[in-house]
């Protein structure tokens, strides 16, 4: 479905890996970097609503192309879920779920939710480049996009999650440059992702965390477990 | 499917009606197969489909299509949901899981509701034979099977393969077999079987103007639906003397709202040659339709070229005269007329245009020009 | 969704490649169109040099830009080609939107129209006289539905053309798209306060 698009991300990849620095940026860094300024709990009493997760896992064929793989991602998405509501110190007793049918009207929240989350995965959590003007803040907001979301759930804090895995037992050259930049290690399989936190109230992202690795198997239910454990991390906690 | 072979003529045409049987409704596979893995993918597409900014949401226009479908694949309709896209290329496509594509450009292009017909029955006929899903029955070729569903993708997806010569969509004796099923199942439901090889004719038409001997690979429909040359003879021979219901009238009064803003899509396609073509067959069929006037006008206008300003303002000044023109057409007169330094007519047709949509906006540039003129 | 494991990858790949540099003051594009910033932006060098625009941003290469031609002569082009990911079966002959002499404001429009159809679809809201860099010229506002994620945009933009004895002709433009929800108005006054301060600026004189 996407073979020449993919193709051609290789090719710029070829192109563009000459002039790659791969940027210093730890991965287990100081959590000030996972937080917005200002930020530290979610409110007391606070209720969260979860996004349901942009997941897409893919097998890498022979010829180094990247080809959706629904079975895949149906049990991930499973186990994905499972994971999550099986971390309570992060679902508590207040979380809801938003339903597949209400994404519908939400589809251009969703949408800005994603390039603004883009825009965090790229110049703030990797630095690559960073933005001079956000002086190393995590310093985004939706502003009032977020109503919708909040007069629909009733919710303080929505949690969305947006995850591309791969897996191949040779060949996984996109995925090797691409973590090359995130200065990642080549063996294994490689999973790239995000969570992110956003508050209703004001349309900030008060959180934020990304995952970029070579290993972990959303397909199994115990590495899925794992692989949310490790993006929510310094996940916030709600104040008592 | 007993059809028999070919080539039998007008006997065979005959005994079409009434002899399809169609095939029980499908049971929908459980995710835990293969096959369900893949209807799963589908609905994703779906879901996204839907909730696209590209798709045409009127009740009115969608409700019209799938009422169609519905009357072709008989206890199947509940299966069926259509979606009109707004792209203006010729394209429709009916996916396993019972979605319908329809983009914008085919029903500008079809002249009547039987050519719309026998190109959704084509597509209801992939579906009834479950054409897809036979190449994605083997689980070990999951790269097949992407590509197979990409065809189902919406037009950004479809681009991003660079869908030339692929050729992965459907064999030809699929698409013969969906071809005869789709003439029988309009025929079977009234309409005139020879409206069918009209549509790729007109079709064909308009892709060779630039395309020559490549013109297959400039449509979308044609890139997924390999048309080997002898489809439109074969569906002349099957059609036979014809007879039936044409539908001109319903069609037209579904896609009025519409037609406007896809002729403005097609002219920004800025293909001016195939443009041309279309106008040029369109107003063959009614000459005095304002906005194909206007249309074709607009395509010399943009084009430009000397002897292109002539049969422009010849076009704006017919459409002008004819059965309420769009207002853009006054706007183009007036920047035509600019152009060849008519001022006097230039200025009319710009007041013309403001007194129809004063809060148009471009109104502030063409105030400009409208005191520029008269000082 | 599916599509976006492609535009992050690319963006990483480019960004990371991407220099970007603190803009406050003066600045000057492509020597021709000078500026005065009172707020910081960011500015995005393109990697390879190839850009005949400027961009800037305040949010972020995936949200807004702040895009400045500054001089550019008859027979040039507003955009490289666009990347081979991007193109649509029918577009055998893509054309580079390029600036010729003698364009009426509604052709100069048009190439702007062309510039970010590439990126989507794109519909031209409103047009009208107005100034920029000194210059009589028009002002106008579009819709953008991006193709990469289906996010609505919307955007204004600013051309002018300027009589030159050398070329002829000359043009000078802006133009700021951000996302339809939220930003576009929330940045919006920022980037109008920059145009606002365009002024062309004299040909350095030559040795």
């Amino acid at each position: 479905m996407h073979r020449i698009a993919f193709r051609a991300a290789f090719a710029a990849a070829l192109v563009a890996v000459s002039c790659l620095a791969v940027p210093a940026v730890a991965q287990t860094g100081a959590s000030s970097r996972n937080y917005a300024p200002g930020f530290s709990q979610r409110a007391a009493g606070s209720r969260m609503v979860v996004v349901q997760t942009d997941m897409e896992l893919f097998s890498q064929s022979a010829g180094g192309v990247l080809e959706p793989r629904a079975d895949w991602t149906e049990a991930a998405q499973k186990n994905f879920r499972d994971a999550l509501m099986a971390q309570k110190r992060v679902v508590g007793d207040n979380t809801i779920a938003l339903q597949e049918k209400d994404m519908d009207e939400l589809a251009q929240l969703n949408a800005l939710h994603g390039a603004v989350a883009e825009a965090v995965f790229i110049h703030h959590m990797l630095g690559a480049p960073a933005l001079p003007t956000k002086g190393r803040l995590l310093d985004w907001t939706l502003g009032d996009a977020v109503q919708p979301l909040r007069e629909r759930t009733g919710a303080d804090y929505a949690l969305f999650f947006w995850i591309r895995d791969s897996y191949a037992s040779a060949e996984r050259k996109v995925a090797i440059v691409a973590m090359a930049l995130l200065g990642v290690g080549l063996a294994g399989g490689a999973q790239t992702g995000y969570a992110s936190l956003v508050d209703l109230r004001t349309g900030r992202v008060v959180w934020f965390n990304n995952l970029a690795r070579g290993f972990g198997d959303l397909r199994e239910p115990e590495p899925a477990r794992e692989t949310v454990e490790a993006l929510l991390k310094s996940f916030p906690e709600v104040a008592r | 499917m007993a059809l028999g072979a070919l080539g039998l003529g007008s006997a065979w045409a005959q005994d079409l009606k009434g002899a399809l049987p169609i095939p029980q409704r499908f049971n929908r596979p459980t995710s835990e197969t293969d096959e369900g893995g893949l209807w799963a993918m589908m609905d994703r597409e779906e879901t996204r489909l839907r909730r696209s900014p590209l798709v045409v949401r009127d009740a009115a226009l969608t409700g019209y299509l799938r009422e169609l479908v519905c009357k072709l694949v008989g206890e199947h309709c509940p299966d069926v949901r259509v979606y009109v896209v707004r792209t203006p290329q010729f394209n429709a496509s009916m996916a396993p899981n019972g979605m319908m594509q329809v983009w914008s450009g085919l029903l500008l292009r079809v002249d009547n509701e039987a050519q719309l017909v026998a190109i959704l029955g084509h597509e209801a006929g992939h579906y009834l034979e479950r054409d897809s899903l036979k190449g994605l029955r083997s689980a070990k070729d999951k790269s097949a099977a992407a590509m197979v569903l990409g065809m189902f993708g919406l037009v950004g997806a479809i681009a991003s393969l660079g869908v030339v010569a692929s050729g992965y969509g459907f064999s030809r004796d699929q698409e013969a077999q969906a071809d005869r099923i789709g003439l029988q199942l309009m025929q079977q439901a009234g309409y005139d079987g020879r409206e069918f090889p009209r549509v790729w004719d007109n079709l064909l038409a308009e892709l060779k103007v630039t395309g020559g001997d490549e013109a297959a690979q400039r449509s979308i429909l044609f890139a997924t639906h390999p048309a080997p040359g002898n489809r439109r003879d074969t569906l002349r021979q099957m059609a036979g003397e014809g007879g039936g219901r044409l539908g001109t009238e319903e069609l037209e009064r579904v896609v009025a709202p519409h037609r406007m803003e896809w002729l403005r899509e097609e002219i920004r396609r800025g293909q001016y040659e195939e443009s041309l073509e279309l106008f040029n067959r369109k107003l063959a069929l009614r000459a005095d339709d304002a906005q194909f006037l206007y249309a074709r006008g607009e395509v010399y206008r943009l084009r430009d070229r000397t002897e292109d300003l002539q049969p422009a303002l010849d076009d704006f000044q017919r459409g002008a005269a004819a059965e309420r023109p769009p207002p853009d057409l006054f706007r183009s007169l007036g920047l035509l007329q600019k152009r060849r330094g008519d001022k006097a007519a230039a200025a009319a047709a710009f007041q013309k245009y403001l007194a129809l949509v004063p809060d148009a906006g471009d109104a502030g540039l063409i105030k400009t020009y409208l005191s520029e003129l008269q000082s | 969704m599916t599509r976006r494991l492609l535009p992050l990858a690319l963006a990483l790949l480019l960004a990371a490649c991407a220099n970007v540099s603190r803009m406050d003051g003066d600045q000057v594009v492509n020597e021709r169109l000078a500026v005065h910033l009172t707020e910081a932006w960011n500015k995005v060098s393109d990697p390879w040099e190839v850009d005949p625009y400027d961009t800037w941003t305040q949010e972020g290469i995936p949200l807004d830009h702040l895009r400045l031609w500054g001089g550019v002569r008859p027979g040039q082009p507003l955009m490289t080609k666009p990347a081979m990911f991007s193109r649509e079966p029918d577009a055998k002959e893509r054309r580079v939107p390029t600036f010729r002499a003698g364009l009426p404001p509604e052709k100069l429009v048009g190439l702007f129209e062309e510039l970010y159809a590439t990126a989507g679809t794109v519909a031209i809201t409103r047009v009208e006289p107005a100034m920029f860099a000194g210059q009589k010229g028009v002002r106008f506002e579009f819709t953008l539905a991006r193709r990469s994620d289906d996010l609505a945009m919307q955007g204004v933009g600013w051309v002018a053309v300027r009589p030159d004895p050398t070329w002829g002709e000359e043009l000078y433009a802006a133009t700021f798209v951000a996302p339809r929800l939220s930003f576009y108005e929330r940045l919006l006054p920022m980037a109008e306060a920059v145009v606002k301060t365009a002024r062309v600026r004299a040909t350095p004189p030559r040795s």
